[in-house]
Protein backbone atom coordinates (compact mmCIF):
# COMPACT_ATOMS: atom_id res chain seq x y z
CA UNK A 1 0.00 0.00 0.00
CA UNK A 2 1.27 3.57 -0.91
CA UNK A 3 1.43 5.68 2.23
CA UNK A 4 -1.31 7.43 4.39
CA UNK A 5 -0.27 11.16 3.75
CA UNK A 6 -0.93 10.44 0.59
CA UNK A 7 -4.20 9.14 0.81
CA UNK A 8 -5.55 11.97 3.46
CA UNK A 9 -4.14 14.47 0.45
CA UNK A 10 -6.06 12.50 -2.00
CA UNK A 11 -9.18 12.57 -0.07
CA UNK A 12 -9.09 15.88 0.62
CA UNK A 13 -8.62 16.73 -3.01
CA UNK A 14 -11.77 14.48 -3.80
CA UNK A 15 -13.61 15.94 -1.25
CA UNK A 16 -12.71 19.79 -2.89
CA UNK A 17 -13.28 19.00 -6.21
CA UNK A 18 -17.15 16.87 -5.19
CA UNK A 19 -17.95 20.34 -3.25
CA UNK A 20 -16.92 22.32 -6.95
CA UNK A 21 -18.82 19.89 -8.93
CA UNK A 22 -21.87 20.22 -7.15
CA UNK A 23 -21.71 23.59 -6.06
CA UNK A 24 -20.32 26.16 -9.18
CA UNK A 25 -22.46 27.99 -11.20
CA UNK A 26 -20.45 27.46 -14.38
CA UNK A 27 -21.30 24.44 -15.80
CA UNK A 28 -18.31 23.62 -17.57
CA UNK A 29 -15.90 24.05 -14.73
CA UNK A 30 -18.70 21.96 -12.75
CA UNK A 31 -17.78 19.00 -15.56
CA UNK A 32 -13.86 19.41 -15.48
CA UNK A 33 -14.12 19.63 -11.53
CA UNK A 34 -16.31 15.98 -12.22
CA UNK A 35 -13.03 15.29 -14.60
CA UNK A 36 -10.59 15.81 -11.53
CA UNK A 37 -12.45 13.57 -9.27
CA UNK A 38 -13.01 10.62 -11.72
CA UNK A 39 -9.01 10.92 -12.03
CA UNK A 40 -8.56 10.94 -8.65
CA UNK A 41 -10.40 7.45 -7.98
CA UNK A 42 -8.34 5.96 -10.65
CA UNK A 43 -5.46 6.95 -8.33
CA UNK A 44 -7.15 5.02 -5.51
CA UNK A 45 -7.82 2.17 -7.91
CA UNK A 46 -4.55 1.72 -9.23
CA UNK A 47 -2.99 1.84 -5.69
CA UNK A 48 -5.46 -0.88 -4.83
CA UNK A 49 -3.56 -3.01 -7.38
CA UNK A 50 -6.79 -2.53 -10.44
CA UNK A 51 -4.58 -1.29 -12.74
CA UNK A 52 -6.90 -2.30 -15.57
CA UNK A 53 -9.44 -0.50 -13.56
CA UNK A 54 -7.69 2.42 -12.68
CA UNK A 55 -6.80 3.11 -16.77
CA UNK A 56 -9.85 1.97 -18.04
CA UNK A 57 -11.42 4.26 -15.37
CA UNK A 58 -9.11 7.40 -17.55
CA UNK A 59 -9.77 6.52 -20.44
CA UNK A 60 -13.21 5.80 -20.35
CA UNK A 61 -14.52 8.43 -18.07
CA UNK A 62 -12.03 11.28 -18.27
CA UNK A 63 -11.56 10.50 -21.90
CA UNK A 64 -14.94 9.70 -23.16
CA UNK A 65 -17.95 10.65 -20.72
CA UNK A 66 -15.91 13.65 -19.48
CA UNK A 67 -15.60 15.12 -23.25
CA UNK A 68 -18.88 14.29 -24.17
CA UNK A 69 -20.43 16.00 -21.24
CA UNK A 70 -18.38 19.33 -22.39
CA UNK A 71 -19.86 18.90 -25.90
CA UNK A 72 -23.25 18.92 -24.48
CA UNK A 73 -22.94 21.96 -22.28
CA UNK A 74 -21.49 23.73 -25.55
CA UNK A 75 -23.46 22.86 -27.68
CA UNK A 76 -26.78 23.91 -25.74
CA UNK A 77 -25.34 26.97 -25.13
CA UNK A 78 -27.90 28.02 -22.74
CA UNK A 79 -25.27 27.98 -20.13
CA UNK A 80 -21.67 28.62 -21.66
CA UNK A 81 -20.61 31.68 -19.41
CA UNK A 82 -24.07 32.04 -17.80
CA UNK A 83 -24.27 31.22 -13.98
CA UNK A 84 -27.47 29.10 -12.67
CA UNK A 85 -28.87 29.75 -9.93
CA UNK A 86 -31.17 27.49 -7.60
CA UNK A 87 -33.68 28.98 -4.98
CA UNK A 88 -32.94 28.84 -1.24
CA UNK A 89 -35.98 26.57 -0.16
CA UNK A 90 -34.50 24.11 -2.85
CA UNK A 91 -30.99 24.15 -1.75
CA UNK A 92 -32.69 23.68 2.02
CA UNK A 93 -34.41 20.98 1.39
CA UNK A 94 -31.63 18.97 -0.94
CA UNK A 95 -29.15 20.31 2.47
CA UNK A 96 -31.62 18.52 4.36
CA UNK A 97 -31.92 15.10 2.61
CA UNK A 98 -28.80 14.79 1.86
CA UNK A 99 -27.07 15.37 5.55
CA UNK A 100 -29.86 12.57 6.40
CA UNK A 101 -28.81 10.15 3.89
CA UNK A 102 -24.92 11.05 4.52
CA UNK A 103 -25.20 10.69 8.58
CA UNK A 104 -26.97 7.16 8.35
CA UNK A 105 -24.22 6.10 5.92
CA UNK A 106 -21.55 7.45 8.44
CA UNK A 107 -23.26 5.41 11.21
CA UNK A 108 -23.69 2.15 9.21
CA UNK A 109 -19.33 2.84 8.69
CA UNK A 110 -18.85 3.89 12.24
CA UNK A 111 -20.50 0.94 13.83
CA UNK A 112 -19.58 -2.36 11.53
CA UNK A 113 -16.56 -4.30 12.26
CA UNK A 114 -14.76 -4.81 9.03
CA UNK A 115 -12.43 -7.22 8.86
CA UNK A 116 -8.45 -6.43 8.27
CA UNK A 117 -7.06 -5.75 4.82
CA UNK A 118 -5.30 -8.76 3.53
CA UNK A 119 -2.56 -8.83 1.70
CA UNK A 120 -3.17 -8.65 -1.90
CA UNK A 121 -1.55 -11.92 -3.54
CA UNK A 122 -0.30 -10.67 -7.00
CA UNK A 123 -2.43 -13.55 -8.86
CA UNK A 124 -1.46 -14.19 -12.50
CA UNK A 125 -4.88 -15.15 -13.49
CA UNK A 126 -5.83 -12.29 -15.78
CA UNK A 127 -8.96 -10.47 -16.19
CA UNK A 128 -10.05 -11.84 -19.63
CA UNK A 129 -9.67 -15.35 -18.15
CA UNK A 130 -12.21 -14.20 -14.85
CA UNK A 131 -14.94 -12.58 -17.63
CA UNK A 132 -14.71 -15.27 -19.95
CA UNK A 133 -13.90 -18.46 -18.64
CA UNK A 134 -16.22 -17.60 -15.54
CA UNK A 135 -19.73 -16.84 -14.15
CA UNK A 136 -19.03 -13.27 -15.67
CA UNK A 137 -19.77 -14.31 -18.90
CA UNK A 138 -23.74 -14.05 -19.50
CA UNK A 139 -23.68 -10.12 -17.87
CA UNK A 140 -20.76 -9.67 -20.26
CA UNK A 141 -22.84 -11.10 -23.28
CA UNK A 142 -25.94 -8.73 -21.70
CA UNK A 143 -23.55 -5.75 -21.60
CA UNK A 144 -22.81 -5.78 -24.97
CA UNK A 145 -26.79 -6.33 -26.01
CA UNK A 146 -27.43 -3.17 -23.93
CA UNK A 147 -24.14 -1.42 -25.16
CA UNK A 148 -25.70 -1.77 -28.70
CA UNK A 149 -29.09 -0.63 -27.92
CA UNK A 150 -27.98 2.48 -26.71
CA UNK A 151 -25.99 3.11 -29.42
CA UNK A 152 -29.18 2.83 -31.82
CA UNK A 153 -31.28 4.37 -29.14
CA UNK A 154 -28.53 7.11 -29.27
CA UNK A 155 -28.66 7.81 -32.93
CA UNK A 156 -32.50 7.48 -33.76
CA UNK A 157 -33.08 10.08 -30.32
CA UNK A 158 -30.46 13.09 -31.45
CA UNK A 159 -30.67 12.09 -35.56
CA UNK A 160 -32.22 15.62 -37.43
CA UNK A 161 -35.69 14.92 -39.30
CA UNK B 1 -5.71 4.18 5.88
CA UNK B 2 -7.93 1.35 6.32
CA UNK B 3 -11.59 0.63 4.34
CA UNK B 4 -13.11 2.75 6.66
CA UNK B 5 -11.92 6.28 5.61
CA UNK B 6 -12.35 5.36 1.47
CA UNK B 7 -15.46 4.28 2.15
CA UNK B 8 -16.18 7.61 4.33
CA UNK B 9 -14.83 9.48 0.98
CA UNK B 10 -16.83 7.15 -1.20
CA UNK B 11 -20.46 8.08 0.93
CA UNK B 12 -19.32 11.93 1.11
CA UNK B 13 -18.98 11.55 -2.87
CA UNK B 14 -22.80 10.01 -2.76
CA UNK B 15 -24.53 12.33 -0.14
CA UNK B 16 -23.22 15.57 -2.63
CA UNK B 17 -23.98 13.76 -5.62
CA UNK B 18 -27.62 13.54 -4.33
CA UNK B 19 -27.52 17.19 -3.37
CA UNK B 20 -26.74 17.72 -6.55
CA UNK B 21 -29.74 15.74 -8.09
CA UNK B 22 -32.14 17.40 -5.57
CA UNK B 23 -30.95 21.10 -6.05
CA UNK B 24 -29.48 21.62 -9.97
CA UNK B 25 -31.67 23.06 -12.54
CA UNK B 26 -30.62 22.34 -15.20
CA UNK B 27 -30.91 18.61 -16.86
CA UNK B 28 -27.14 18.97 -17.67
CA UNK B 29 -26.16 19.50 -13.81
CA UNK B 30 -28.66 16.57 -12.67
CA UNK B 31 -26.58 13.93 -14.94
CA UNK B 32 -23.13 15.24 -13.49
CA UNK B 33 -24.40 15.04 -10.13
CA UNK B 34 -25.79 10.95 -11.06
CA UNK B 35 -21.88 10.53 -12.77
CA UNK B 36 -21.06 11.30 -8.72
CA UNK B 37 -22.69 9.47 -7.62
CA UNK B 38 -21.68 6.15 -9.75
CA UNK B 39 -18.38 6.96 -8.73
CA UNK B 40 -18.51 6.12 -5.45
CA UNK B 41 -20.43 3.17 -5.99
CA UNK B 42 -17.84 1.85 -8.30
CA UNK B 43 -14.82 2.81 -5.29
CA UNK B 44 -16.85 0.83 -2.72
CA UNK B 45 -16.67 -2.20 -4.82
CA UNK B 46 -13.13 -1.88 -5.68
CA UNK B 47 -12.58 -1.07 -1.79
CA UNK B 48 -14.39 -4.30 -0.66
CA UNK B 49 -12.63 -6.29 -3.40
CA UNK B 50 -9.36 -5.08 -1.82
CA UNK B 51 -10.21 -5.63 1.41
CA UNK B 52 -11.21 -9.34 0.47
CA UNK B 53 -7.99 -9.68 -1.63
CA UNK B 54 -9.58 -10.75 -4.86
CA UNK B 55 -8.99 -8.99 -8.75
CA UNK B 56 -12.88 -9.75 -8.91
CA UNK B 57 -13.26 -6.52 -7.35
CA UNK B 58 -12.28 -4.79 -10.53
CA UNK B 59 -14.85 -6.84 -12.25
CA UNK B 60 -17.86 -5.26 -11.33
CA UNK B 61 -16.75 -1.28 -11.58
CA UNK B 62 -15.78 -2.59 -14.91
CA UNK B 63 -18.90 -3.38 -15.69
CA UNK B 64 -20.82 -0.43 -13.82
CA UNK B 65 -18.58 2.20 -15.82
CA UNK B 66 -19.87 0.04 -19.21
CA UNK B 67 -23.16 0.88 -17.90
CA UNK B 68 -23.03 4.83 -17.16
CA UNK B 69 -21.48 4.86 -20.92
CA UNK B 70 -24.88 3.85 -21.96
CA UNK B 71 -26.91 5.84 -19.69
CA UNK B 72 -24.98 9.29 -20.51
CA UNK B 73 -24.96 8.52 -24.25
CA UNK B 74 -28.73 8.13 -24.21
CA UNK B 75 -29.17 10.89 -21.67
CA UNK B 76 -27.67 13.76 -23.57
CA UNK B 77 -29.15 12.11 -26.82
CA UNK B 78 -32.20 13.04 -24.97
CA UNK B 79 -30.85 16.64 -23.54
CA UNK B 80 -29.98 17.36 -27.10
CA UNK B 81 -33.10 16.79 -28.27
CA UNK B 82 -35.04 18.84 -25.88
CA UNK B 83 -32.50 21.65 -26.09
CA UNK B 84 -33.24 21.64 -29.98
CA UNK B 85 -37.15 21.42 -29.90
CA UNK B 86 -37.76 23.60 -26.64
CA UNK B 87 -34.48 25.50 -26.82
CA UNK B 88 -33.88 24.55 -22.99
CA UNK B 89 -32.61 22.43 -21.04
CA UNK B 90 -34.18 22.87 -17.57
CA UNK B 91 -35.48 20.04 -15.84
CA UNK B 92 -38.25 22.03 -14.16
CA UNK B 93 -39.64 23.70 -17.55
CA UNK B 94 -39.94 20.47 -18.95
CA UNK B 95 -42.85 19.66 -17.14
CA UNK B 96 -44.98 18.35 -20.61
CA UNK B 97 -44.60 15.68 -22.84
CA UNK B 98 -46.53 16.99 -26.06
CA UNK B 99 -43.28 18.53 -28.57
Amino acid sequence: MINKGLYIIFSILIFIFSILTVFHKDLMKSALSLACVLFLTAFFYISFGFEFLGWTQILLYVGGIVVLILFVVMLAKEYVGKPIESGMRRIFLGGIVSAIIFIFLLWVIVVTEFPEIETFQETQKSISDLIFKTDYLLPFEILSLLLLAALFGGIVIARRE
Amino acid sequence: MGIKGILIISAIMFSLGVFGVLTRKSALGILIAIELMFNSANLNFAAFGRMLGKIEGSIFPLFGIAITVCEVAVGFAIIFYLYRIRKTTKADEVDILKG
